[in-house]
C-alpha cells in the first residue's frame, strides 16, 4: 500500500485503469461530443440530401441508413453519455461523497461504450450495410426485412443496455449511501435529485429493451415467431414492447436537463430556486406518468376508442408538471438580478424552446390530430425541439457552467456567445420550418419529396449546416480552454453567488475530493 | 437508509423478464378486450348454434383474402359476401393456388372486423394457423364452416372476415 500515490497515474494506460469518477466522467463527455460530431455530420448528409427534390448524394437505402445511425448515435452515443458523464463528475461532488460506490462498475460502464458504438459504425462497412429501419427498429422491417448487420445492431444494443444500467445502479447507491452527514432528500440539489429519478427509469426499462431486442434476435436466428404473423406472433406486439422502454427514455433524455438549468437559472437570476419542493414532485411525477403513455406513439395501429381516449389524456397530463416546472423557472428569473452568461443564455433558450417542444407534443397528444400529423415532419420537429434546444442545450450550459470548475480555467465568454447565438439561430431555422411542411403532409424518413415542399426544406437545410458547423466553436473554445491551457483563472466559486458543495472545494477540483465528508446544515 | 447494489440489481433482473411476460400479457389482453379481432368462437360448449330456430336478424359476412406480398400466389374466397343469420350454417372455401415451381407450406392468419364484434360470429370449421402444403403449381380448397351467434344484438349489421396467407416461417425451414 503506498500512501503517497494521490495523483492520477501516468500514461495513456491511466485511462483504462482510472476508477475516478472525474477521470470516467470525462471520458463518456469526450466520447459523447465524438458521438455528436458522428451523428451530426450524418445529419449534414441526410439535409444535404434533402436541399433539394429527387435524389441526388446518396442511394435510397443509405439515405435510411444514414437517418437510422443518426438517431442511434445521437440518442444513445451523445445525449445519454453526456448526461452520465455529468453524473460521474457532479453527483459526488455535489453530495460531498469521495467518489462513485461503485468505482470498478463506473470503469465498465464507461469502456463497454466504446465498443458497443465500434461495432455499430462497424456495420457501415458490412455487406448489406448498416441498420436501416429507422432507430425504433419496428419488426418485421428489422427482422424479416433487415440487413444481416442486425445481428451487430443488437450485441451492440445489449452492450449499451448493460453500461446503461450499470451506470443508474451505480448512481443509486451513490446518492443512497454517500451523501454528507445533514444532506438529507429534500436538501439534496436538483440535479442530484432529477439524476436520482432518471436513474430508476433506467434500471427499469433498459432490460425492457433488451429484452426486445432478445425477441428479434431470436426471431431472425432461432425460429421464434414473437413478431412474425405467419408463426401467429404479432408485429404490433413489437411496437408495444419496444415503447413501454422508448417513452420512458425519452424522459430519461430530458429530466437531467431539468435539473441543470435549475441550478444555472437560480445562480444567473441570483435568486434561490423558486418551488424546490414541487420542481421534485413535478419529476417524481412525470417519472411515474411516463408508464402509463407509451400508446400514443402508435395511435393509428388500430386502436379502440377506450384505448385512444385513455393514452389521449394521461398524455395530457404530463404538461401538468412540466407546466409547474416552467413556471417554476420562469418565475425564478422574475424580478432576479439577471446576468447573460453564456450557461444563463443556453438555458434561457431551453426554457423557452423546450416550452414549444412541448406544445407540439400536447397537439400531437390529441389522438384524432396525430392521425394527420403521424409519421410527418411535424413528428421530427416535434422531438428535435426537446432534444436539440432541450437536451442538448441543457448538456452544452452544464459543460459551459461547470467547465471552470473541472479545469480551473475560465472558457471565452466571447466564443460561447457566439456559440450561443449562432446555435439558437441555427436550430429554429432547422426544426421551425418542419413544423410546416409536416403540417403540409411530407412524411418523415424519405430521401425525395413533392415539389411543394422544396422551398421549405432549402431553408432547413442551411439552418442545419449553420447549427451544425457553429458546434466547432464549441469544440474549439472547449479544446482552448483544456488542452489548449488558455484562458483566466477561475475562482473557487466561479460564479458570483452559486449554491451547492461543488464550488467549496477549489478550482480545478482536486483528484480527490471530499476525502473527509463536510457538514451540511 | 442504506442500500445494497445487489438489491438494486435485482429491478433490472425483474424487468427483463417483465418485458418477456408482455408477450403473454399483450394476448390476455387482446382476448379479454376483444381488440385485434384475434379471438373468437370456435364450435364453442355452450352450441347456442344447435338451435333449430331461424333468427330474423341477417347479416351480411364479407370475406376478403390476403397473400403475403411479394409472393405471386392466387387466393381468394369463393364467395365475397354471405348473408349469415342465427341457426342456419353457410359452409364455403377459399382457394388457393400456387403457381409457382417450389413447394410450400402456408399458413392463414384470420382476423374479424369490427374487432368488439368478433365474438357474435361463430366458426365451426376454419383453417386458421392449420400448415397447409401446397405442391408447386398446386392448388388446395380451404373449407370454411360459420355462423351468427343466437345473442347477437340487433345493431350488428356487418362483419368482416379477412384471411392472410404467410409462407410459414419459424421452425425448420
Amino acid at each position: 500500500m503506498s500512501h503517497d500515490h494521490h495523483g492520477p497515474d501516468k500514461g495513456i494506460l491511466r485511462w483504462f485503469y482510472t476508477t475516478n469518477h472525474k477521470d470516467i466522467g470525462t471520458m463518456y463527455l469526450v466520447l459523447a461530443l465524438g458521438s455528436l460530431l458522428i451523428g451530426g455530420t450524418m445529419a449534414f448528409v441526410i439535409r444535404a440530401e434533402l436541399f433539394e427534390p429527387g435524389l441526388q448524394l446518396v442511394d435510397p437505402n443509405f439515405f435510411n441508413q444514414m437517418t437510422t445511425m443518426h438517431g442511434l448515435i445521437m440518442v444513445f452515443g451523445a445525449i445519454m453519455p453526456a448526461f452520465v458523464g455529468l453524473a460521474n463528475w457532479l453527483v459526488p461532488m455535489m453530495i460531498g461523497a469521495p467518489d462513485m460506490a461503485l468505482p470498478r462498475i463506473n470503469n465498465w460502464s464507461f469502456w463497454l461504450l466504446p465498443f458497443a458504438f465500434g461495432m455499430l459504425l462497424c456495420t457501415l462497412f458490412m455487406d448489406g450495410g448498416a441498420p436501416n429501419f429507422g432507430w425504433t427498429f419496428y419488426a418485421p422491417l428489422s427482422t424479416d426485412y433487415a440487413p444481416p448487420s442486425v445481428t451487430f445492431f443488437i450485441f451492440s444494443v445489449h452492450l449499451m443496455g448493460i453500461s446503461s444500467i450499470m451506470g443508474a445502479v451505480n448512481v443509486i447507491v451513490t446518492i443512497f449511501n454517500m451523501r454528507a452527514p445533514g444532506m438529507t432528500f429534500m436538501k439534496m440539489p436538483l440535479f442530484v435529485w432529477t439524476w436520482l429519478i432518471t436513474a430508476f427509469l433506467l434500471i427499469a426499462v433498459m432490460p425492457v429493451l433488451a429484452g426486445v431486442v432478445t425477441m428479434m434476435l431470436m426471431d431472425i436466428h432461432f425460429g421464434t415467431s414473437f413478431f412474425n404473423a405467419g408463426g401467429g406472433g404479432d408485429p404490433v406486439l413489437f411496437q408495444h414492447v419496444f415503447w413501454f422502454f422508448g417513452h420512458p427514455e425519452v424522459y430519461i433524455m430530458i429530466l437531467p436537463a431539468f435539473g441543470i438549468v435549475s441550478h444555472i437559472i437560480s445562480t444567473f437570476s441570483r435568486k434561490p430556486l423558486f418551488g424546490y419542493t414541487s420542481m421534485v414532485l413535478a419529476t417524481a411525477s412525470i417519472a411515474i406518468l411516463s408508464f402509463i403513455v407509451w400508446v400514443h406513439h402508435m395511435f393509428t395501429v388500430g386502436l379502440p376508442l377506450a384505448a385512444e381516449l385513455f393514452f389521449m389524456y394521461s398524455t395530457m397530463l404530463i404538461a401538468v408538471p412540466t407546466g409547474v416546472k416552467v413556471f417554476n423557472w420562469v418565475t425564478t428569473m422574475f424580478r432576479g438580478s439577471m446576468t447573460f452568461e453564456t450557461p444563463m443564455l443556453f438555458s434561457i433558450a431551453f426554457v423557452v424552446l423546450f416550452t414549444i417542444g412541448g406544445l407540439s407534443g400536447l397537439m400531437l397528444a390529441i389522438a384524432p390530430a396525430d392521425f394527420q400529423y403521424h409519421d410527418t415532419y411535424f413528428v421530427v420537429a416535434h422531438f428535435h425541439y426537446v432534444l436539440v434546444p432541450g437536451a442538448l442545450f441543457s448538456i452544452l450550459a452544464a459543460v459551459y457552467y461547470w467547465l471552470p470548475k473541472w479545469c480551473g480555467r475560465m472558457y471565452n465568454e466571447t466564443l460561447g456567445k457566439w456559440h450561443f447565438w449562432l446555435s439558437f439561430i441555427g436550430v429554429n431555422i432547422t426544426f421551425f420550418p418542419m413544423h410546416f411542411i409536416g403540417l403540409a403532409g411530407m412524411p418523415r424518413r424519405i430521401p425525395d419529396y413533392a415539389l411543394q415542399f422544396a422551398d421549405f426544406n432549402a431553408i432547413v437545410s442551411v439552418g442545419a449546416f449553420l447549427f451544425g458547423l457553429s458546434q466547432l466553436i464549441f469544440v474549439y473554445n472547449i479544446w482552448r480552454t483544456t488542452l489548449g491551457k488558455k484562458g483566466e483563472q477561475a475562482t473557487d466559486k466561479v460564479w458570483e453567488q452559486p449554491t451547492g458543495l461543488e464550488w467549496q472545494i477549489p478550482s480545478p477540483a482536486p483528484y480527490h475530493s471530499f476525502q473527509t465528508p463536510p457538514k451540511v446544515d | 437508509m442504506k442500500i445494497s447494489p445487489w438489491k438494486i440489481t435485482l429491478i433490472p433482473i425483474a424487468m427483463f423478464g417483465f418485458g418477456f411476460a408482455l408477450v403473454p400479457l399483450y394476448d390476455v389482453f387482446c382476448e379479454v378486450t376483444g381488440l385485434n379481432g384475434k379471438f373468437y368462437s370456435t364450435a364453442q360448449s355452450e352450441s347456442n348454434t344447435t338451435q333449430e330456430i331461424l333468427s330474423e336478424h341477417v347479416v351480411n359476412l364479407r370475406l376478403t383474402a390476403h397473400a403475403e406480398s411479394r409472393d405471386d400466389w392466387l387466393f381468394h374466397p369463393e364467395r365475397n359476401v354471405i348473408a349469415i343469420q342465427s341457426g342456419k350454417m353457410i359452409k364455403t372455401h377459399y382457394a388457393f393456388t400456387n403457381p409457382t415451381n417450389q413447394d410450400i407450406t402456408i399458413r392463414a392468419v384470420p382476423s374479424i372486423a369490427p374487432g368488439h364484434w368478433a365474438k357474435y360470429l361463430v366458426k365451426i370449421e376454419c383453417f386458421c394457423f392449420d400448415e397447409q402444403p401446397v405442391p408447386a403449381g398446386g392448388s388446395v380448397e380451404l373449407p370454411l364452416q360459420v355462423t351468427l351467434s343466437a345473442n347477437t344484438p340487433e345493431e350488428v349489421n356487418h362483419l368482416t372476415l379477412s384471411y392472410r396467407i404467410y409462407l410459414k416461417s419459424g421452425g425448420e425451414s
